[in-house]
């Protein structure tokens, strides 16, 4: 093993991690927004969009991502969208990640005691007000390990982009192995820096869950007086 | 109750709530004046919780009216005989005039005690920010919680969470109280802290009805006593007399059961 071109190649393969974790990230910021969206509808929304959420979901879910990024390198210039090599990666990531991002914030949304919706309905508040300050700030809390989950799934599934030719850490890594065939250096390298952005991105996650949202959700066990058999 | 001609504030016709076959309350007919306080007692499973529930329509019922100060509570019986429903705006602007109180208090978790008792006024009176703060505060002093107005429910007693809540309830100004069994979850210490708000609210006339296992409670603050047993109102009367007297077998079977009658 050569560490002189390790240390040589790793910028490279540092820039292109930044790629790698701008899609990622911006992926899934885009998918939390309209993951919400629908998963608020899937929730409280009329029920007739209910089955085009849960298509959606069903069709995110049964199609390799390889897939969704061949259809969005092919399908967007063909309906007028010259979009850069970028944006077209963020698109398809993005597409991917709303199917998981709704299905998290759905069972989120979910678990809130029901207690916390009939308080609120009890003191007149309106379904939509209810969800925005009662339900959606405690779910958050809720949200954020699978949503971390779903972040380190997002980088890992960026390498795929390397399919469309997106210069992000794979594409990088194999570029340098076709031209110099030094598998070991560069595999290796690049499982460190993936672990590295999985890694510290975890750790922000668990900082966020544990400083910002850092309220002890009550589950009181309620008891009922016995009565005398009647 | 109708001495002096007033008119009732609320008032239950033949409600009625099924759960699939199984009736969960029965034909109940209830009327509470302005300044009343009522008690609902009965074997757990005898529908009063339903009854109370049923009033500010957390659980709509399967037949029947309630009717609160002039305007039908989630829907209305017309002239032909036809069920016309309130629109979920509807309810939710007339559910405000309904304070209620839970057996498990149901503070609203990620908000200290005071945040819990301006939300209401805030957001759905529309009171700015340094009005509905005073308002609450006044009321955390009238709950004997001004100390713990920072304080989120977690960090609160039981006894504690549940005046948090009854402010809460208040802060609505509303025009009648419910409670569901609000003690039911509390040790006996606890559960004196708690009656003696709701003995204060009673001394102050609030119209209250309270569904409740302390027998002592009613006996002391109630004007009328309902007795209820399998989704029945079996019968009705000011506690002094029901405690001693009750017309009803059933009623007096309850009251041995309980040792309260020998």
């Amino acid at each position: 093993m050569d560490l002189n071109f390790m240390i040589q190649i790793l910028p490279r393969l540092l820039r292109a991690s930044l790629t790698t974790i701008q899609v990622s990230l911006l992926s899934l910021l885009l998918g939390t927004l309209f993951g919400l969206l629908m998963g608020m509808i899937r929730v409280l929304g009329p029920r007739f969009l209910h089955p085009f959420v849960n298509a959606y979901v069903t069709f995110v879910r049964g199609t390799p991502v390889a897939v969704q990024i061949y259809a969005a390198f092919f399908l967007l210039p063909r309906i007028g969208l010259n979009w850069s090599l970028f944006e077209i990666s963020v698109f398809a990531l993005t597409f991917n990640s709303v199917g998981y991002q709704i299905e998290i914030i759905r069972a989120a949304l979910q678990s809130i005691d029901k207690g916390q919706h009939e308080a609120a309905a009890a003191i007149g508040l309106g379904k939509w007000k209810a969800m925005w300050l009662i339900t959606l700030p405690q779910a958050a809390q809720r949200m954020i390990p699978p949503l971390t989950n779903e972040l380190a799934n997002l980088i890992k599934a960026s390498s795929v982009l390397s399919i469309i030719a997106l210069y992000e850490l794979t594409r990088a890594g194999e570029a340098i192995i076709a031209s110099t065939f030094r598998y070991a250096e560069v595999l290796i390298l690049m499982s460190i820096l993936y672990f590295l952005m999985i890694q510290s991105l975890t750790e922000g996650s668990n900082y966020l869950e544990k400083n910002v949202f850092n309220f002890r959700t009550s589950r009181i066990k309620t008891r009922k007086i016995k009565q005398p058999a009647g | 109750m109708n001495m002096n001609g007033a008119h009732p504030l609320l008032k239950v016709k033949n409600l009625t709530k099924k759960f699939g076959d199984h009736f969960a309350i029965k034909e109940a007919n209830l009327e509470v004046m302005r300044g009343e306080r009522v008690v609902l007692i009965g074997p757990s499973g005898s529908g009063k919780s339903t009854l109370l529930r049923c009033i500010n329509y957390l659980e709509v019922p399967t037949s029947g009216t309630v009717w609160l100060d002039g305007e039908y509570i989630g829907g209305r019986y017309n002239d032909d005989g036809s069920w016309v429903k309130d629109s979920p705006s509807q309810l939710t602007k007339k559910r405000q005039h309904i304070g209620m109180v839970f057996q498990s208090f149901n503070l609203f978790a990620h908000l200290s005690a005071l945040d819990n008792v301006t939300l209401g006024p805030r957001w759905v009176l529309n009171m700015p920010k340094k009005e509905a703060v005073e308002i609450a505060q006044q009321l955390l002093e009238k709950v004997h919680l001004e100390e713990h107005s920072h304080k989120l429910p977690a960090q609160l007693s039981g006894g504690q969470q549940q005046r948090v809540a009854i402010a809460r309830a208040l802060a609505m100004n509303p025009k009648l109280m419910l409670f569901d069994e609000p003690t039911s979850a509390l040790d006996p210490r606890l559960t004196n802290e708690v009656l003696d708000v709701m003995l204060e609210l009673a001394e102050e006339k609030m119209t209250m009805i309270v569904v409740t296992h302390e027998i002592g409670f009613a006996r002391e603050v109630a004007d009328v006593v309902f007795f209820l047993e399998e989704a029945t109102i079996v019968e009705s009367a000011p506690p002094a007399l029901l405690f001693s007297d009750p017309k009803d077998e059933r009623t007096r079977q309850f009251l041995v059961d309980c040792n309260i009658l020998k």
